[in-house]
């Protein structure tokens, strides 16, 4: 491979086209009309305009990459994660038209990215399931029905979309009087999501906690799995933070997940990176939940922990090379590694979404820590994708230098114009149930509910004092540098109360 | 010169005065000798006792920002921590204006940002109970619904399916 173009933007494309530039391998960067500032196009070696800003008309044109591909002469083609990441057609497309897609093969995309057809092929490679529905509930599926099977399914029922992923397409029902609008919730996101409104049911599990264990497959038919990451700090499904090794994996429990996941990805044939999702109850059983047949936003902390390249790895592993690491390398976590997920999100605002300008964007270094941006100072955030702009990972030896490091780090990032969710790590981070690793999937949302909408950013009366000290500072300064030049701002402070 | 601040509803004042030399500062009971330097993205301020001879060559170090959202608002990030401060007299100079303006508390439904209307989940004429939901609003992907400010009675339904919406357009009127 000489040349690949990356069907992505944002943080996950630049991630992509440096691995590129380690490798020696051109990178083609694509970019839709909001995007032509954008950080990934600025890096890249090539940039093509792939169409209009919404998604659909641009990174979700299977057309139009292909097309990019072909005009830019690049021979592979890596998805991300997002956008068209698991979509079959632009796997199948590739190959068409000669291109190597990076990433396993389409009928395996297929068939993982119908969550019931998983679950199937999941049984039958022996790993256990959630209970629930093995069949999917097509939208003309009638009330009684939906009723009859969940009842079946025994409450409360979780109600997912068989397209689904990323936590979109779910919704809980405590009993049944909640299920038929949880139906109509999940199906309606999963039709405006996926452009399919099939559901199936699962038992909800208690406390669960969400684990997961990535896995490398090559042409030859080896699959190594990794050490796991525990990804339980999540929001209505959308996990905020991961870290590896979990807490609550036992070396035995470690070595019956990552088996179980090598087992999975090898029954159906699985290549390149993919990630085997498990929940791990609170007696330490674990039930098969899906598999991501892509690589995951929380890679980092799995490269931090093992020392391997994951997306350097899956370019070699697209074009032919074989599996030729240590498997105990990847079992055998160095130190521990933890993720935050910054979003343009404003957390004393029920996380919602806080796109515009960033003003200044101040991210931290020093040792142990890695930051996975795609932004700077001066972006644009638009509101037609998702609103994560960077990622922050924290290396220690052991998890309490790696939270130190982490506390420390969230103290220098400073992000203005937009708001982000790096207050709420900060708050999160002082937690001693998650210092102590108390965390389940469903907890956050609970501690959440129960804090209303209190502020992240606790009142502090000393750093109070300094902030007052400064502005006053700075107005006198300015004050003082205009007494030669007057400018509005000697006017203001002569207008409004300066006394000399 | 002294400069007042309002900051979470409480007044402060804060005397600054340039002695040839550093700035002193005075900030109720207690002074300070005070060095603020651009420095990165944002300014480092060395703060140390103006009245203990002994310790001012150590001074205090804080990471600080300022931005100045509004001529009168100021938003300080203190090591990273922020901290809202208006300036006092000119917050006092514009209140009056501000309590005509149709301020949040009629009971109408505004968008909190820009987005997509997915669904209307209610009719005019409709009673509705405090937090139910009247209006998903798709925005960065996710579906969010928006629920009712206060209970009532659904006077007007500004949008529809398929609209989009600009932050704080008014979605849906109630009477309340």
């Amino acid at each position: 491979m000489q040349k690949i173009l990356i069907a992505n933007r944002g943080e996950i494309a630049v991630r992509i086209v440096r691995a590129c530039r380690d490798m020696g391998i051109a990178s083609v960067a694509v970019y839709s009309d909001s995007d032509r500032s954008a950080l990934h196009v600025r890096l890249a070696d090539e940039a093509v305009a792939i169409g209009a800003s919404p998604a659909a008309d641009s990174y979700l044109r299977v057309d139009r990459i292909i097309d990019a591909a072909r005009a830019s002469g690049a021979d592979g083609v890596h998805p991300g994660y997002g956008f068209l990441a698991e979509n079959a057609q632009l796997a199948a497309a590739c190959s068409d038209s000669g291109l190597t897609f990076i990433g396993p093969p389409a009928d395996v995309i297929a068939l993982m990215g119908s969550k019931t057809e998983a679950r199937r092929v999941a049984r039958e490679a022996g790993l256990p399931l959630v209970p629930g529905t093995l069949q999917a509930l097509s939208p003309g599926t009638d009330d009684a029905e939906c009723l009859r099977l969940a009842a079946e399914t025994g409450y409360p029922v979780m109600v997912k979309a068989v397209a689904g992923g990323g936590g979109k397409g779910m919704r809980l029902a405590t009993d049944p009087d909640a299920l038929l609008g949880a139906v109509r919730l999940a199906r309606s996101e999963a039709e405006s999501s996926f452009g399919d409104g099939d559901i199936y049911f699962e038992r909800w599990i208690p406390r669960p906690r969400h684990v997961e264990v990535q896995v490398l497959g090559d042409r030859y038919g080896t699959v190594l799995p990794c050490v796991e990451r525990e990804c339980s700090v999540q929001r209505r499904h959308q996990k905020l933070l991961e870290e590896t090794p979990s807490m609550a994996v036992s070396p035995e429990v470690r070595r019956q997940l990552t088996h179980a996941a090598a087992s999975l990805a090898a029954s159906v044939g699985y290549t390149n990176a993919g990630t085997v999702e498990f929940l791990l109850d609170e007696d330490g059983r674990f039930y098969f939940l899906e598999m991501n047949t892509r690589l995951q936003v929380e890679h980092p902390v799995t490269e931090m922990v093992t020392g391997v390249d994951l997306v350097e790895w899956q370019i070699r592993l697209a074009r032919g090379e074989r599996l030729t690491m240590d498997p105990e390398v990847l079992l055998t976590p160095r130190g521990h590694a933890i993720e935050c997920r910054v979003y343009a999100e404003d957390p004393d605002a029920g996380f919602l979404p806080s796109p515009g300008r960033i003003e200044a964007f101040d991210v931290p270094h020093g040792a142990g820590i890695r930051d996975d941006s795609g932004v700077e100072a001066g972006a644009q955030i638009p509101i037609h994708y998702d609103s994560l702009i960077s990622k922050l990972i924290a290396w220690g030896a052991d998890r309490e230098q790696a939270l130190a490091r982490m506390r420390r780090a969230l103290r220098e990032y400073t992000v203005t114009g937009v708001r982000t969710t790096v207050p709420f790590f900060r708050w999160l981070l002082e937690q001693p149930t998650f210092v102590a690793g108390r965390v389940h999937a469903g907890g956050l949302d609970e501690v959440l509910h129960d804090r209303r909408e209190e502020a992240f950013a606790a009142r502090d009366s000393s750093l109070e004092e300094v902030a007052l000290i400064a502005a006053a500072l700075d107005l006198a300064m300015r004050a003082h540098a205009d007494r030669d030049a007057p400018s509005a701002w000697a006017g203001l402070a002569r207008r409004e109360g300066l006394r000399a | 010169m002294r400069f007042r601040f309002d900051v979470d509803g409480e007044e402060r004042a804060v005397d600054v005065e340039r002695t040839g030399g550093p700035w002193v500062v005075a900030l109720g009971a207690r002074r300070w000798l005070a060095d603020m330097r651009r420095s990165g993205q944002g300014w480092s301020l060395l703060l140390s006792p103006a009245d203990d001879g002994e310790k001012r060559n150590v001074a205090r170090s804080f990471d600080v920002r300022i931005d100045w959202p509004g001529a009168d608002q100021a938003e300080v990030r203190v090591n990273g921590v922020a901290i809202a401060l208006t300036v006092a007299r000119v917050l006092a100079a514009r209140r009056p204006r501000a309590a005509g303006d149709g301020a949040p508390s009629d009971g109408a439904l505004r968008a909190p940002m820009a987005g997509r209307v997915t669904r209307v989940l209610v009719q005019v004429g409709q009673a509705v109970e405090p937090r139910q939901g009247l209006v998903v609003v798709e925005a960065m992907k996710m579906e969010n619904e928006l629920r009712a400010p206060r209970g009532g009675t659904v006077r007007a339904i500004r949008v529809a399916a398929g609209d989009p919406v600009n932050a704080a357009e008014i979605l849906v009127e109630l009477d309340t």
